[in-house]
Formats: C-alpha cells, sequence, structure tokens
C-alpha cells in the first residue's frame, strides 16, 4: 500500500492545522480547532488543559479511534513521516497498538475483567507479531517484570480485580510497552492514584524513555505532573493551543494569561497557599466562544483588540504564546 | 436502554401508536354498546359459523353470533381485569414496599422474602393455584392476576421509597416531628408515583395476557361472556371450518398487549431521564 | 468453586420448603372445597365428613402439611382423588414431556435472542438494530397460545407439513418426537425471546461502551476479535443472571403449550388438577414444576457466576 510520507525530520508526532468537529443535530460543532504540535523522538511532550479543551479528542484522532459522531475537517498527522489520517481502518489498525499505544485514565475500568492479565498484557503480541499465545504469555510476564511489578509470573495469571490501582496502571503500562511502540498516548494515567504511587508511576515512564527512546505524549489537566515529568508543553483551551514551550520557560515566564492563571491556580511544592487564585468564570462551550480570543471573556487583560484572531507570538526560541499582549504584558510576576 | 435508543422520531412514533391503540381499546370497551353492530349474545342457529360477509364483517361463531360485536364486547373484560388486577398489585405491592422499606431491618427482610418466593414462581402456575382455591371466575382471575403482581410493585415501591427517604428533606421531617403516617403519606408517596405509573402500564399488558391465557384454559371469563381468550378457545374446535374464529381475537389481543407495551415504552422513556440516550 | 456451588444449594433448600409451604395453604386453605368438588355439589354432609376423615382433610392444616412434607420426601405424593391413581409416578412420567418442551424452546429462545441481541447491540443506530428491535417489539406482543393456533392453522391445516399435536417418547421414534415437538417448542421460544433479546441488547450496549472495549480497539484488535475475546463473555454474565428469572416465565407457558399441542406433561397434568378439582395432583404437579424452575435458575445463575472471575477468584 502507498501512504503519503512527508520528508521524515525527526519528528515521532506531527501534527499540523487539525480541526476535529462533531456533527449534532444543531450542527457541526469544532471541538479541535487548528492545532499542531510535535513529538520529537525520545521527547515527553504534555498537552494540558481542563477537560473540555479538547486535549483527549485530538489524541483519539491519533489512534484513528474518534467516537461517533466526530469528524477531522482539516489537517494532517504524521507518524515517523507516515500519514494516519484518511488511511483505510486496517492500516490504522496495523498501526494502534502496535507504533502507537494508549495508557488510559482508569486501568481497572480500561482492563477486561473477565480476561487475565497476562493474556491482556500480551495480546499486542499475539495481533500485531502473530506469536502464540503461550509465548505471548511469556513475554507478559518479562513485561510486568520489567514495569516493577513483584511476583509476575504468579500476577500474570491474575484477574484484574485481584491487583491494586497502582499494578493495574503498570499493567496498562506494560501492555502498552509490549511491541516498543514509537509513541506512547498517557491519557491521564496518573489521575486516579494515590500520590506516592503517582510518582512511582511517573518514574517509571521517564526511565522507559530513558532506556527505549520512547516518545511519550501525556494529557492532563496536573501542572505538577508536567513540571516533574515533561520536556515541552502545549497549553490548550477551548480546542485551541494558547502556549506551548519548554516547561522551564513555561512555567518561569508564563505568557498567555490563561497559563498564568492556571499556575496561579495551583499549589506549588515551594510556594505558598496563600496566593492561590482559580480563574473567575468557565471554559466556554464549543458552540459559545466569544470572537477572537476565546479566553477573553475570563481574561482580567482583554481588550478591543482581543477580538481579533490572536496572533502567534515568539517568546523565545520555541517559547510561543497566542496572544496579542503576550509581549507587552509583563506577566511574569 | 430501551429498544429503539438512538431514534427519537421512531420512538415518538411508537408511544403515539401505542396511545393510538390503548385508545382505541378503552373507546371499544366503554362504547361497545354503541359500536357493535349486534348484540354479542344473540344466537341464531341459522347463522351457524358463516365466513366474513357484508352483514358479517368478520363473521359468525359457532352459535351464530357476531364475532366482530363479541370481539368488541371483549374488549370491556380485558379492560376491567386489567384495572383490576393491577389496582391490586400496585395497593398491595406499595403497601408492601413503603412498609418494608421505611421499617427496615425484620420487617424489611420477611417481606422482600416473601416476595422473593412469590416471584420465583411461573405466574400462570400461581393464577391457576391462586385459583383453585378461590374458585373458577372471571372476578378471581382478576384477583389472582392482581397479587401476582404485588411482588413486582412490592420491589419497586422499596427501592424508591429507600431512595426518597435518603434525601435531606425526610430527616427534616422527622425532626420537625411528624408523624410515621404522616411521613409516608405526604412525602414519601408523592415520590414513588412516578414509576409506578410507568411499570403499571407494562403490567396491563401483562394482566391482559394473563386473562386471556386463563380463559383460553377455560379457567377466567365463563361463557356466553366475550373475552379474547375464551372466544379463542372455542376456535380451537372449528380451526379447519371456520380459521376466522381463531385469528380475529387473536390479533385484538395482540394489538391491545402491543399498545400497553408501547405506551409502557414510551411512557419510561418520557418520564425516566436516566434512560434517555 | 465448590463452596460457591454449595451457597448456592443452601440457599435452594429453604427456598424450596418456603414454596411447598405456600402451595400447599393456598391449594387446601379453604375448608370442604375439596370433598365438595371431587363429591359433587349435592353431596350429603355425612358424605363429606366420610370423604375427608378418608383423607386425612379433617385435620388441622400443620398436620396435614407435615405428613404431606414426610410422604413427599420419601417420594410419594398422595393420591388422585378422582381415580385413586398415586401421584408421584404418574409425574414422573409426563416429567420428561415437559422438559424436552422446555429445554427445546429455552435453546431456541437463546438462539435467537443471543446472536440477534448482540447484532443489534452492535449495529446500534443502524437499519439492522431497527430491524430486530421491531421484531422483538412484535415477538413480546404476541401471546404464545395465538402463535401456536396460527402455527396450527398454518403449518397443520392449510399446509399439512406438521402435527398438531400428539406425543411419541424419544427413544421409541426419534424422528417422530423431534417433528412432534418443532410447533410446540418454536410457539413458546419465539414469544420467549423477546425479553431476552432485550436483555442480550442492552448488556452488550453496555459492554460496547466500556472502557476495556476502548482498550481492545486501541490494541489494534479487529471488530471480530473485540467481540469475541472481550465483549461476549462480559454480556453474557449480566445475561445469564438476568435470563434466569426468564427461565420461570417461560415455563408458566408450558401448561397453556401442552394444552394445545395435546402433549402429556406436568402442564397438562395441572389443568386436569384444577379442572377437577383434585388437590393431590394440582399440589404434586405444581410443587414439581417449581422444582424444576427453582433448579434451572439456580443453574443458569451458577453459570453466570462461574463466567465470572470477581466471584471465583478473590481479592489481591
Amino acid at each position: 500500500m502507498s501512504q503519503p510520507k512527508q520528508p521524515f525530520d525527526g519528528l515521532t508526532l506531527d501534527i499540523k492545522h487539525l480541526s476535529i468537529a462533531f456533527q449534532t443535530r444543531q450542527g457541526s460543532v469544532t471541538v479541535v480547532d487548528d492545532i499542531s504540535l510535535n513529538i520529537g523522538k525520545g521527547e515527553i511532550v504534555g498537552v494540558i488543559g481542563e477537560s473540555g479543551s479538547g486535549k483527549t479528542i485530538a489524541s483519539l484522532a491519533v489512534l484513528g479511534m474518534l467516537p461517533r459522531g466526530a469528524r477531522v475537517l482539516e489537517g494532517t498527522v504524521h507518524l515517523s513521516g507516515d500519514s494516519l489520517l484518511d488511511q483505510p481502518e486496517s492500516y490504522q489498525r496495523a498501526i494502534r497498538g502496535d507504533r502507537v499505544a494508549l495508557i488510559p485514565q482508569d486501568a481497572l475500568r480500561a482492563l477486561n475483567p473477565t480476561l487475565q492479565v497476562g493474556l491482556q498484557v500480551g495480546e499486542p503480541l499475539t495481533l500485531h507479531r502473530g506469536i502464540s499465545w503461550t509465548t505471548a504469555r511469556k513475554k507478559a510476564v518479562e513485561l510486568l517484570r520489567s514495569v516493577e511489578l513483584r511476583d509476575p509470573e504468579q500476577r500474570a495469571d491474575e484477574y484484574p480485580h485481584q491487583f491494586s490501582g497502582g499494578m493495574q496502571q503498570r499493567a496498562m503500562i506494560a501492555m502498552g510497552l509490549s511491541t516498543e511502540p514509537e509513541l506512547l498516548i498517557a491519557d491521564e494515567p496518573t489521575t486516579a492514584l494515590d500520590v506516592t504511587v503517582q510518582a512511582q508511576v511517573l518514574d517509571l515512564l521517564r526511565n522507559i524513555r530513558d532506556t527505549h527512546g520512547t516518545s511519550i505524549l501525556f494529557i492532563t489537566h496536573d501542572l505538577g505532573v508536567v513540571a516533574t515529568l515533561c520536556d515541552r508543553v502545549y497549553v490548550m483551551y477551548s480546542g485551541a493551543i494558547v502556549e506551548e514551550g519548554p516547561v522551564e520557560q513555561i512555567f518561569s515566564n508564563p505568557s498567555h494569561p490563561y497559563t498564568r492563571g492556571l499556575l496561579d491556580a495551583t499549589p506549588r511544592v515551594h510556594g505558598t497557599l496563600t496566593g492561590l487564585k482559580p480563574i473567575p468564570g468557565q471554559i466556554p462551550l464549543p458552540d459559545a466562544r466569544p470572537v477572537g480570543c476565546r479566553f477573553s471573556d475570563r481574561c482580567a487583560f482583554a481588550g478591543a483588540e482581543c477580538r481579533q484572531t490572536p496572533p502567534a507570538v515568539t517568546v523565545q526560541e520555541g517559547h510561543v504564546a497566542y496572544c496579542v499582549k503576550a509581549l507587552e504584558l509583563e506577566l511574569e510576576a | 436502554m430501551t429498544l429503539f435508543s438512538g431514534f427519537s422520531w421512531i420512538r415518538h412514533g411508537l408511544l403515539l401508536l401505542g396511545v393510538i391503540l390503548v385508545g382505541l381499546v378503552v373507546f371499544c370497551a366503554v362504547a361497545a354498546s354503541i359500536i357493535a353492530p349486534y348484540s354479542p349474545f344473540d344466537l341464531d342457529v341459522t347463522l351457524m359459523l358463516q365466513a366474513p360477509s357484508a352483514e358479517h364483517w368478520l363473521g359468525t361463531d359457532e352459535l351464530g353470533r357476531d364475532v366482530l360485536s363479541r370481539t368488541i364486547y371483549a374488549a370491556q373484560i380485558s379492560v376491567e381485569v386489567a384495572l383490576v388486577a393491577v389496582g391490586v398489585g400496585v395497593i398491595g405491592g406499595t403497601v408492601i414496599g413503603v412498609l418494608a422499606a421505611y421499617f427496615g431491618g425484620f420487617v424489611d427482610i420477611i417481606l422482600m422474602r416473601l416476595m422473593e418466593l412469590l416471584f420465583s414462581f411461573p405466574a400462570i402456575l400461581l393464577a391457576i393455584v391462586l385459583m383453585a382455591s378461590l374458585g373458577t371466575s372471571i372476578l378471581n382471575a382478576m384477583i389472582a392476576i392482581g397479587i401476582i403482581f404485588i411482588p413486582g410493585f412490592a420491589r419497586l415501591a422499596r427501592a424508591t421509597t429507600i431512595e426518597a427517604m435518603q434525601q435531606q428533606y425526610i430527616e427534616a421531617a422527622r425532626a420537625i416531628g411528624m408523624s410515621h403516617l404522616r411521613i409516608l403519606v405526604r412525602e414519601i408517596l408523592p415520590n414513588v408515583v412516578t414509576p409506578l405509573l410507568v411499570e403499571a402500564a407494562v403490567a396491563f399488558a401483562y394482566a391482559v395476557l394473563l386473562e386471556s391465557a386463563l380463559s383460553f384454559l377455560g379457567l377466567g371469563a365463563q361463557p356466553p361472556d366475550p373475552s379474547w381468550g375464551n372466544m379463542l378457545n372455542t376456535g380451537r374446535g372449528f380451526m379447519a371450518q371456520a380459521p376466522w374464529l381463531s385469528i380475529v381475537p387473536g390479533m385484538a389481543l395482540f394489538l391491545c398487549v402491543l399498545g400497553f407495551n408501547l405506551l409502557g415504552d414510551g411512557l419510561r422513556d418520557m418520564l425516566d431521564p436516566h434512560l434517555r440516550d | 468453586m465448590l463452596r460457591l456451588i454449595f451457597t448456592r444449594l443452601a440457599l435452594f433448600v429453604p427456598t424450596l420448603f418456603a414454596a411447598s409451604v405456600i402451595l400447599f395453604i393456598v391449594i387446601n386453605v379453604v375448608p370442604g372445597s375439596a370433598a365438595r368438588s371431587a363429591l359433587g355439589v349435592d353431596a350429603t354432609p355425612q358424605a363429606i365428613m366420610r370423604f375427608e376423615a378418608l383423607n386425612g382433610l379433617d385435620r388441622p392444616l400443620a398436620v396435614q402439611y407435615t405428613e404431606w412434607l414426610g410422604k413427599a420426601l420419601r417420594g410419594d405424593l398422595g393420591t388422585s382423588f378422582q381415580n385413586r391413581v398415586a401421584v408421584a409416578p404418574d409425574i414422573l412420567k409426563r416429567l420428561p414431556v415437559t422438559l424436552e418442551l422446555a429445554v427445546l424452546a429455552f435453546l431456541i429462545a437463546n438462539l435467537i435472542a443471543l446472536p440477534l441481541g448482540a447484532i443489534a447491540a452492535f449495529r446500534h443506530r443502524k437499519a439492522a438494530d431497527v430491524i430486530i428491535s421491531a421484531l422483538a417489539t412484535i415477538l413480546g406482543a404476541i401471546p404464545n397460545f395465538w402463535l401456536a393456533t396460527l402455527f396450527v392453522l398454518l403449518f397443520s391445516l392449510t399446509w399439512p407439513i406438521l402435527p398438531a399435536g400428539g406425543y411419541t417418547p424419544f427413544f421409541e421414534n426419534p424422528t417422530r418426537n423431534i417433528v412432534q415437538m418443532i410447533l410446540p417448542s418454536l410457539s413458546l421460544g419465539l414469544v420467549s425471546s423477546s425479553l431476552l433479546l432485550r436483555i442480550m441488547r442492552t448488556t452488550m450496549l453496555e459492554v460496547l461502551n466500556s472502557a476495556y472495549i476502548r482498550t481492545a480497539h486501541a490494541k489494534g484488535a479487529p471488530e471480530s476479535v473485540v467481540l469475541r475475546r472481550h465483549a461476549l463473555r462480559n454480556a453474557l454474565i449480566p445475561f445469564f443472571t438476568v435470563g434466569a428469572v426468564e427461565f420461570g416465565f417461560l415455563f408458566g407457558g408450558v401448561v397453556v403449550i401442552e394444552d394445545i399441542f395435546r402433549l402429556p406433561g406436568i402442564g397438562s397434568l395441572v389443568l386436569v388438577g384444577i379442572i377437577n378439582r383434585d388437590y393431590p395432583v394440582l399440589l404434586g404437579a405444581s410443587l414439581v414444576i417449581t422444582v424444576v424452575v427453582l433448579s434451572a435458575n439456580m443453574i443458569v445463575d451458577t453459570i453466570a457466576m462461574m463466567l465470572d472471575p470477581r466471584h471465583t477468584r478473590g481479592g489481591a
């Protein structure tokens, strides 16, 4: 099969001008609006945003698993140079679980309750490598050991309900790693876990990147997690990217009022709790976004110029904010 | 999740169809003496087993009675049985369910175990056994069918009552010193009514089915009173000569049950937002 | 696993005991009615007293029940008022007929409900879903005895390819037996499939919307694997749990269907018992039907539990 190739520039994932809409009875509602995002080999990139910002839908488009009613309007998605959109289902299926793996939010729900964990972990290998179930189970035990699960031999024959929350998430990660994919999409994998287990899972993900060179797309609403794990971060708001850049840059010099608001609303390890300020108002529904900058109705700095589509303002090399006032506002406290 | 979930226009259409069918049955029952072309009891041996014709649209039976008229009159018995049986079931079930939920503990365990047990008997067997002690008559059929409905309504009433009792206002009512009875009647019953209505529509369909089955076996409506069940029973003896005797009352029965089922499904969709897609 | 089955059995015995008490009380609660039915309305009071003394009906209900239970446990269900024939052997002779009818009907109901329910869920909001849902709605409103009547009209009279009734034991003539059972089991099974189909469709829809099905898709599993390996078992667990109740519903239809097709089973014995007011016969037949229904419930329920590792395997 011939696939449209683009010159491979070392990017594992390259999303360009992606727009996704839901078809409803009232008409089409754009939930992801012209986003461009890339991940280099071995890079951990965070996508941060509140629920409803479109971050999960965008990741499902990469997997070719958009929910019923959702449609890609325009844009391209390339995985190591291979186009993923407008491909037949069989092609997308061959990519899914092999070259791209998903680590979902709620591991207990994401595991089949009636199938032994070992078989579930080894299943991608039987699907994509054509190996037997016996071999797959053996591989699964090794994979479970590699994600630091104790007694993997015995655990492989157990069922998900016999696992703790942290163990379930480790099993999901082992499943994702089984085919040594180029890209892991982790969709809030730590939200359901308590803090110590959360830290262990983040360590595990970092180790995986360090040893296998796996690229990771990390979707979260938790700035703290982004700070400890990611190299770069994209901030999404209401279906669009509002700011992007290296993590240190974003944290030290947030140049979009929304990012600034997020930072102010997050308790920092070294900061005091006195300065916590929630952003007033709430994320607008896709069909009720303000004209121009979609954050303008909640923004303390908004003026008449915000009625226009916000320009991309380069704050520093690799650090871009989509705000007309990004430079003139002294945002850094 | 009901059938046809995701097709709101089909569901609305079916609810409308249900309303029309039920309306038709109720209209036949109420206005039978006006719309029926003949008396359902008039015998005429010269007209025995006549095929459908201009005078007798749906033919005549083995005693020369007009099948259309008897089918229309039979709606009376079906509606009457369904009303009484569902009434017995709703009242009995609600009393038991609400008491079990309200007092809890030992009362709850005993009552609900008993209900569970009644529920595990095949319905028609329970009806037959009940009629063994009550005697075979249409009134006893109504009561027997009503008793069969008690466990279902009791379970529903209990669940709804428990849910309602966890609401804050019950605590408040207790705190201001309202009596047990007053709390039950004023605060809890209104919350139980809506789901009961849905269940009642479905029970109506089932009551009509059970009555016709009992009458078909000769245990319900007794000749010469027309019931779809006993008309079908008679038809069995004349299948070769007069197939309309086996087709017409069955079709009426089918449409009636279909109507109540569709009405029940439609009401459930409308009243219970959980089930919406 | 064994403990699971034992727990079910431990629950079964008291349920059966309570069921027998209810049946006994309901049937015997009206005093004198048995004698009057057996002897006719113009029986003299002396004749009634003699009849009751002879059959032990003049003693308190509790005493009568204890005696009846003692005998029943030894396999003696009394003798018929009508013809003085022992009830238990008669029931034993009829049991295979009823069991064959019920099992065939249950199989037919499941063979229709499982695939069609799964397809409707899988093709949710598509044409197939609408057609199957319409079929379920229609089947759910057809009385089984009317369907049986129509079948006889169609396949025995108009187009005579199948017998309208009668029964030949399977081991006497298997072909004849099956041919005779087609219409009875089809009438019962088709009507009963409606509710099972609804249940299958609902549980399958819930399963298909679950996160582990999304995981299976994310692994790159083709639809057939997703359905077979991940969806089916998880849908069958609630299906069997709810479907167990349906067996009782189906079994109720046995009484009517046996009557229509003149099958000499327990259902027709119930009818004989009520029409003749032959209480030992009615009680015995009802009790055996109840035992069969409760056992079937238990078996199906146990299968559902055995399919579910959350029941058979302990926690972490």
